[in-house]
């Protein structure tokens, strides 16, 4: 939700036809880049970004800066930097309505990036292409805490976001597409979320979409998972074209206890013997098929209501809601279980 | 998206920390009070807004408790920074609720209880960020009152992170709705036996009845031995779709009871729960339980994930692996 209650001097504002002399708190008295802002803003502050291509780095983190950044134009109002992070958030920041990309290809490109323990920060209504993950919110040991996601398209060459061991993830409403362009041998996720040690979280009415055509052992998922989540009205496709002998998975189960319920999930590549629809075993990524990963009592599992997957492509097993022949059961390796 | 401002007016009060006191007239940012409800060289704000007025709070740390209740008018205060827009007083409660109180985009953070009210209805609560350290949000609806939050963020350190009662103790409801919430309560800051970090309690006959959608009700304690921990304790109608329960100790088997989903109605036929698409856990205590249905309410589950070994008392799950509609506490709570 956007709150705006006119100009003000915790307003300011970023246009191309700006000045650095101005004062910033009107679009006639516009600054010309954000970093100009950013030396006078204050946190709490709200900066809009009027129509233009802005080739600086957004390092919000370096300055403890709290702040609304928000574009006038979901497609115009556009951060591109290409040597680094595009925007380094810090806490308490939201990103409204903006184009944030870059054309380099590295690992530190084009992102929208929290370092360790950023928390309560939200992105919406945003576009982010990125040579390597769109979002990442993703630390070893301190997680991030309450990040939101809503009605953004991200793009990426690695992943389109890496939420891994977010506690309190709400995203929806978004378009994820990775498509391994980044490294042939790295795997590639539209939504990653399995790094460390179990996040937290709800995804409803998303598509996460990954696809590589290169000559590739690596994976491509369209969502993985560790922790506990929830997924409703997702649609979850990975397509590994003809080249790929990887692990191709529409949603790969890493240690993870999910409810899924009214999702599509489609996968397709050109190696049998290692692709499926819904993959649960984390002893996958060895090569092995696990066909006791679903236990009762074990928290390693998944559970699908009202989806449309191929069930005979599982590695691993699950429980899903109303077969075709009406009945309830686990699924074993594509096998009836 | 959207935007709820119509430009200045008489009506639209603006509160800004910056101001040098509240000598403007305060329906501009450049005219903005410097206070809520203090008085310094004038009124603040909220003491001269009508009902049905909005107050716009700018950046700052505003250490006043707000009295809507005292004053019975129905303001709606918004934030221009859910973060950094705070109402925040040194100690006590901060904001006390009267009826049709609208809070929108700003973050409320109490020593005591941040939202307090007593026999409320028609509160609306949208992208506020509520830390208190007595209670987030602890308030009383009437028969028919309301109330409902969307995308907020509910934090505590106490006994309840949010306690919902009804005032009323005839058979009637008082409906509420949550949409996108995370509420999160953490080990007391002072000793309490039992974290019950969302509580939906009873009057009598009274009951709430409310429909929870896509949010995350985690609680977790570090503390000492022998404390209880509940995600969620809930008595009346309620609907749970696409929620989290997590409930975490990390006292091991010198815990008390640690359940992540718990229902405690002391007239136990009347209490009907709906979990849907639900993800449940509860680790580390004495005693866990995904659900625990002491009291024998009526509890339908489908399309939800739990552990069917941590379930105390009945339930009535739709969908058992082996495709079996059946009563969970049949089976003792496992197979």
């Amino acid at each position: 939700m956007n709150y705006f209650f006119g100009n003000s001097d915790h307003v300011w504002h970023v246009a191309k036809s700006g000045d650095t002399g101005n004062s910033g708190h009107t679009f006639a008295l516009a600054k010309e880049t954000i970093a100009q802002v950013i030396a006078l803003a204050a946190s709490g502050d709200t900066i809009i970004v009027w129509p233009g291509v802005y080739a600086e780095q957004v390092d919000l983190q370096a300055a403890g800066l709290s702040v609304v950044l928000a574009g006038t134009n979901k497609h115009h109002s556009v951060v591109d930097y290409d040597s680094g992070h595009a925007i380094e958030s810090y806490k308490q920041c939201q990103y409204h309505n903006l184009r944030v990309e870059a054309a380099g290809g590295t690992a530190a490109t084009g992102i929208i990036k929290g370092e360790a323990g950023t928390s309560d920060v939200e992105i919406a209504d945003c576009s982010i292409d990125a040579p390597y993950d769109c979002v990442q919110f993703s630390h070893l040991t301190t997680p991030s805490y309450r990040i939101r996601t809503i009605r953004c398209d991200m793009s990426g060459d690695f992943d389109a976001n890496n939420y891994s061991g977010v506690q309190g993830c709400l995203m929806s409403d978004c378009l994820l597409q990775s498509d391994g362009s980044w490294a042939t041998s790295a795997d590639c996720r539209a939504m990653h979320s399995a790094d460390v040690s179990g996040g937290l979280g709800i995804v409803s009415a998303c598509i996460m979409d990954s696809r590589r055509d290169d000559a590739s052992t690596a994976a491509c998922h369209g969502a993985d998972a560790r922790g506990m989540w929830i997924f409703d009205e997702c649609i979850f496709e990975a397509d590994s074209g003809e080249d790929d002998s990887g692990c191709t998975a529409a949603f790969y189960n890493r240690d993870c206890q999910a409810a899924i319920a009214a999702s599509c999930f489609y996968a397709v590549s050109d190696y049998a013997g290692e692709y499926s629809y819904v993959s649960t075993p984390a002893q996958y990524e060895y090569g092995l098929f696990d066909v006791h990963g679903y236990r009762i009592g074990e928290r390693r599992l998944l559970k699908l209501a009202g989806c449309n997957f191929d069930p005979r492509r599982i590695a691993g097993r699950l429980v899903t809601m109303m077969d075709y022949d009406g009945f309830v059961r686990p699924h074993c390796a594509g096998r009836y279980g | 998206m959207g935007f709820y401002f119509c430009g200045d007016s008489d009506h639209v009060w603006h509160v800004s920390a910056g101001a040098a006191d509240n000598s403007g007239g305060g329906h501009s940012f450049a005219t903005a009070r410097k206070t809520l409800v203090t008085a310094d060289s004038g009124n603040g704000a909220i003491t001269d807004a009508a009902s049905g007025d909005m107050i716009v709070i700018w950046p700052g740390t505003y250490a006043e408790a707000v009295d809507l209740a005292t004053l019975t008018k129905s303001l709606e205060i918004v934030g221009t920074n859910k973060y950094l827009s705070k109402i925040a007083p040194a100690s006590g409660n901060a904001i006390t609720l009267y009826d049709k109180t609208i809070l929108r985009n700003m973050t409320v953070d109490s020593a005591g209880t941040a939202l307090i009210g007593a026999a409320r209805s028609d509160i609306l609560l949208e992208d506020c960020y509520i830390d208190g350290d007595s209670a987030a949000l602890n308030t009383s609806l009437v028969a028919n009152g309301r109330l409902v939050a969307r995308r907020c963020d509910f934090i505590s350190k106490a006994v309840n992170t949010i306690s919902l009662l009804p005032s009323f103790a005839s058979a009637e409801i008082a409906p509420v709705l949550f949409e996108e919430c995370i509420v999160a309560g953490v080990t007391p800051a002072s000793v309490h036996t039992i974290l019950r970090n969302l509580l939906i309690g009873l009057n009598s006959l009274g009951r709430i009845a409310g429909v929870f959608r896509k949010s995350i009700f985690t609680a977790t304690r570090t503390d000492v031995s022998g404390r209880f921990c509940y995600a969620a304790s809930v008595v009346g109608r309620h609907v749970f779709d696409d929620c989290i329960f997590q409930a975490l100790m990390t006292d091991g088997s010198a815990s008390g009871p640690c359940a992540a989903l718990e229902t405690n109605d002391a007239v136990a036929a009347s209490t009907r729960l709906v979990l849907n698409n639900c993800n449940i856990k509860s680790s580390g205590g004495g005693s866990n339980y995904d659900i625990s249905n002491a009291g024998g309410s009526r509890i339908v589950i489908a399309n939800s994930i739990y552990d069917k070994t941590q379930v105390n008392g009945d339930l009535i799950d739709m969908d058992y692996e082996d495709g079996k509609v059946r009563f969970a506490g049949a089976f003792g709570g496992r197979y």
